[in-house]
């Protein structure tokens, strides 16, 4: 018969143990590489049956899909200094599954749209989603703020971009959009809505990673921003456009030239348009 | 192997208090008790529920462990397997495994006892026969009624012969012929050496069946009684035990 | 050694003999009636679809059965006391628990047998029909190899519950969450390395890692998406997995074991 004391030993002994295996085996063993990876996600049923297969736990699956596209995304990142292109699917398998899971669900819209626009071009996807979720929650004034900036910046599509960015203030109650608008059906000043727009999804962004992404676009905007008011007293001074940004330096108009977040240069273009050569994406 | 004085079962000491969980105080279940078994007796425990009875019994059968004093079985340790390899226990109100047949289940207990072969069916037959299940044997336990359940539990107490049975309300559910039966296997195996030891209500029971009773009450033993020289009935004294106690409380 | 196998083949005799079993065993020729819908309704990567099927429907009938007779048993033994009864019977404290683990153990291994019997020829049927991705009939064997671990190992956690407490839903719940906390482990990880999990406070960042030391990492034996794709597995790392399962198996029962010695069976 053991002691109480040798007892309690060797529970603690095996405790150890147990926390020994687990921290020696701590490498995931079967693990995909992100493209293998990408496969895993076709496995999606169809949003129906996804939705009534899910009985009362629909929104813990919106939420459980959600976080597996993050923490596949952010697998991605180490692996690809940008979404690789098979990436694609995943997301927007995802998309369609969790919304229709649980369309009042805000990650996913936010995610999905940041992906579509920004990385694969797909503004139309981004658009249709935004407007689900402008269905079931129209009181989410943000997706205002990204279908205004998704049809201004990506689309061109200035007109509709300002009325989007008109009803943006119209639901939050903060005119600074209308105001932005109004500058869009301007020229000139496009840079500083896109600026002012993305200062309000930053604002309202809750995910740090996510913020930081915005951040840095934001920081390349800015310096875009700046180069093209120098470029603008340059033209106003001398009456014709620079033709390259040391002008500006040398002109004293600008103390130094900005830096691209991105990794890329600034340059002006022939139409006296400030441009970069990382089109704001990470350069591999 | 018994104890140097022969005796079967040695309690000394015992207190047990049980410790009360979120919504219970503590129970002190036993307060310092004590006595012998001598090999071959017929030992019974009488008192009223909540006594103490079941938790001396599930001591001495080493399921739960008194917090001072000592307590031997056949020279032993309680709970120890060679111990455990001679006694035998019937629960009061048993709980078997349902979905076994009475046929399972006694050769289960058997083959534990060290049965094997020709001698284990044998046996299980022999004694499914004793207990009147023998056209029973098949059918799963979960389709016996309280009666069977209690004979099928005298049956699986003496098979293999132990040396010790320890029967907890044995006679509960048993109509009147069932009780006859039980009574007489008691008999018999006392006549052929089996020391018993049994806790009952029924006062009749024990006074037909054991040679001495221990009376115990709010956890202490209050009296020994040998059954043989008692003048009156074992009920008055048991009832007048209880009220002495009570009134010097 | 010769009372472990005692409680052991009572073990699988009270299995067997559960209705369960055999609901199992019918739902199980039932949802085979939904291989050729299924193969009629997709469109690519038949073989794909049906592995998926068929091994996430072998991993929820099983589980499921085993957590019901586990629960049974707690049922019996706990609540209703049957356990002061079996442990006053010719047996060591620890052969109850090894017995009962190896009964278990040895039950489920029948009862994937049984279910994989049913189900891989149909799908093998109607893979080959449209074989328009590979799959290997192996696979699924060995998929039951890691199920088997998976079970074994929650049934050694079940045991350690049942040392642990006197009543069965505590150990249900222990179960249950070492089951969601042991699946989930692993996605938390990534999450934490990744991306936003990098801004959590610091507290709920060293709870996780406590958490990720003490449980098993279930998802480890979850290896269906590597079979059906053919990818992602080699040699060395299954064996890992096996190994990694045996191992805290093994301590699990024997933690269990050590506190069932002296539990008190109230």
């Amino acid at each position: 018969m053991k002691s109480k004391g040798g007892r309690l030993l060797i529970v603690f002994i095996l405790v150890l143990l147990m926390i020994g295996v687990n921290y020696f085996f701590d490498k995931p063993q079967v693990r995909l590489k992100g493209r293998e990876e990408a496969e895993r996600f076709r496995l999606y049923a169809n949003p129906s049956f996804e939705k009534w297969s899910g009985f009362e736990f629909t929104f813990l699956k919106a939420f459980y899909y959600t976080l597996g596209l993050r923490v596949y995304m952010g697998k991605l990142s180490e692996e690809y200094l940008a979404p690789p292109p098979f990436a694609k699917d995943p997301i927007v398998r995802t998309a369609e599954v969790v919304t229709r899971l649980c369309p009042y669900y805000y990650d996913i819209y936010y995610i999905a749209n940041g992906y579509l626009t920004w990385d694969y071009g797909d503004v139309e996807t981004a658009n249709r989603l935004l407007e689900k979720g402008l269905e079931y929650t129209p009181e989410r004034w943000i997706y205002y703020l990204y279908l205004g900036f998704n049809h201004f910046y990506f689309l061109k599509d200035y007109e509709k971009g300002a009325m989007y960015l008109v009803k943006a203030s119209e639901v939050s109650g903060k005119p600074q959009y209308a105001h932005l608008a109004s500058k869009l059906l301007y020229a000139s000043g496009r840079t500083e809505v896109a600026i002012g727009i993305l200062k309000g999804m930053i604002e309202n962004t809750r995910d740090e990673g996510w913020k930081r992404g915005l951040e840095t676009r934001l920081k390349a905007l800015e310096g875009i921003y700046e180069l093209e008011k120098a470029v603008e007293v340059f033209r106003e001074r001398f009456g014709t456009l620079p033709q390259n940004l040391e002008e500006l330096k040398n002109a004293g108009i600008i103390k130094g030239i900005p830096e691209d977040p991105y990794g890329g240069e600034f340059y002006i273009d022939e139409e006296g348009n400030v441009r970069t050569t990382s089109n704001l994406t990470y350069m591999d | 192997m018994l104890a140097v004085n022969g005796n079967v079962v040695e309690v000394t000491n015992i207190c047990k208090t049980f410790k009360g969980d979120l919504f219970q105080k503590p129970f002190s279940a036993l307060k310092d008790i004590s006595f012998e078994i001598e090999k071959g007796e017929s030992f019974g425990l009488i008192g009223v529920n909540g006594a103490g009875k079941s938790t001396t019994i599930k001591i001495i059968l080493g399921v739960i462990f008194p917090d001072s004093g000592e307590v031997k079985i056949l020279g032993d340790s309680p709970g120890a397997l060679k111990v455990k390899k001679k006694i035998s226990y019937l629960p009061e109100n048993p709980v078997f495994y349902e979905n076994l047949n009475g046929e399972d289940f006694i050769k289960f207990v058997g083959r534990l006892r060290g049965l094997e072969g020709k001698v284990l069916r044998d046996e299980v037959e022999r004694w499914l026969f004793k207990v009147n299940l023998e056209k029973d044997g098949k059918k799963p336990l979960k389709k016996y009624s309280r009666g069977m359940i209690q004979r099928i539990g005298l049956a699986q107490a003496f098979i293999g012969n132990p040396e010790l049975v320890i029967l907890d309300e044995p006679l509960n559910g048993l109509d009147p012929l069932g009780r006859r039966m039980a009574r007489d296997l008691i008999e018999e195996t006392l006549r052929l050496g089996t020391t018993v030891f049994f806790t009952s209500h029924i006062l009749e029971d024990i006074e037909r069946i054991c040679h001495r009773v221990a009376i115990i009450h709010s956890g202490r033993i209050l009296r020994f009684v040998d059954v043989k020289d008692l003048k009156e009935g074992l009920e008055e004294v048991f009832i007048r035990t209880l009220e002495e106690y009570e009134e010097s409380n | 050694m010769k009372r472990v196998i005692e409680l052991a083949r009572i073990t699988v005799k009270q299995a067997i003999k559960e209705r369960s079993f055999y609901v199992i065993l019918i739902a199980t020729l039932l949802a085979v009636l939904a291989v050729p819908v299924l193969y009629s309704f997709t469109m690519f990567e038949v073989p794909r679809v049906l592995a998926g099927f068929a091994l996430s429907y072998t991993n929820f009938a099983v589980l499921i059965l085993m957590l019901f007779l586990v629960m049974n048993l707690s049922q019996t033994d706990l609540d209703r006391k049957t356990l002061q009864y079996v442990i006053s019977l010719p047996i060591r404290r620890r052969d109850y628990v090894f017995g009962r683990f190896l009964g278990f153990v040895f039950f489920a291994c029948i009862l994937i047998f049984f279910i994989l019997a049913i189900m891989v020829p149909f799908v093998a049927l109607f893979s080959r029909m449209r074989p328009d991705a590979p799959f290997y009939i192996g696979y699924y064997f060995l998929y039951g190899v890691f199920l088997l671990i998976e079970v074994a190992l929650l049934v050694a956690i079940a045991l350690l519950f049942l040392s642990l407490t006197s009543r069965t839903i505590v150990s249900m719940f222990g179960v249950a969450g070492c089951y969601i906390v042991g699946h989930t482990m692993d996605e938390v990880a990534e999450f934490l390395r990744t991306g936003a999990g990098m801004n959590m406070p610091v507290f709920s960042k060293a709870v996780i890692q406590v958490v990720r030391y003490i449980f098993p990492n279930l998802a480890l034996f979850d290896v269906k998406t590597a079979f059906i794709y053919g990818k992602g597995m080699d040699g060395m790392s299954l064996f890992l997995s096996l190994l990694y399962g045996v191992l805290y198996t093994v301590i699990v029962l024997l933690l269990a074991v050590v506190l069932f010695e002296k539990k008190e069976v109230y």
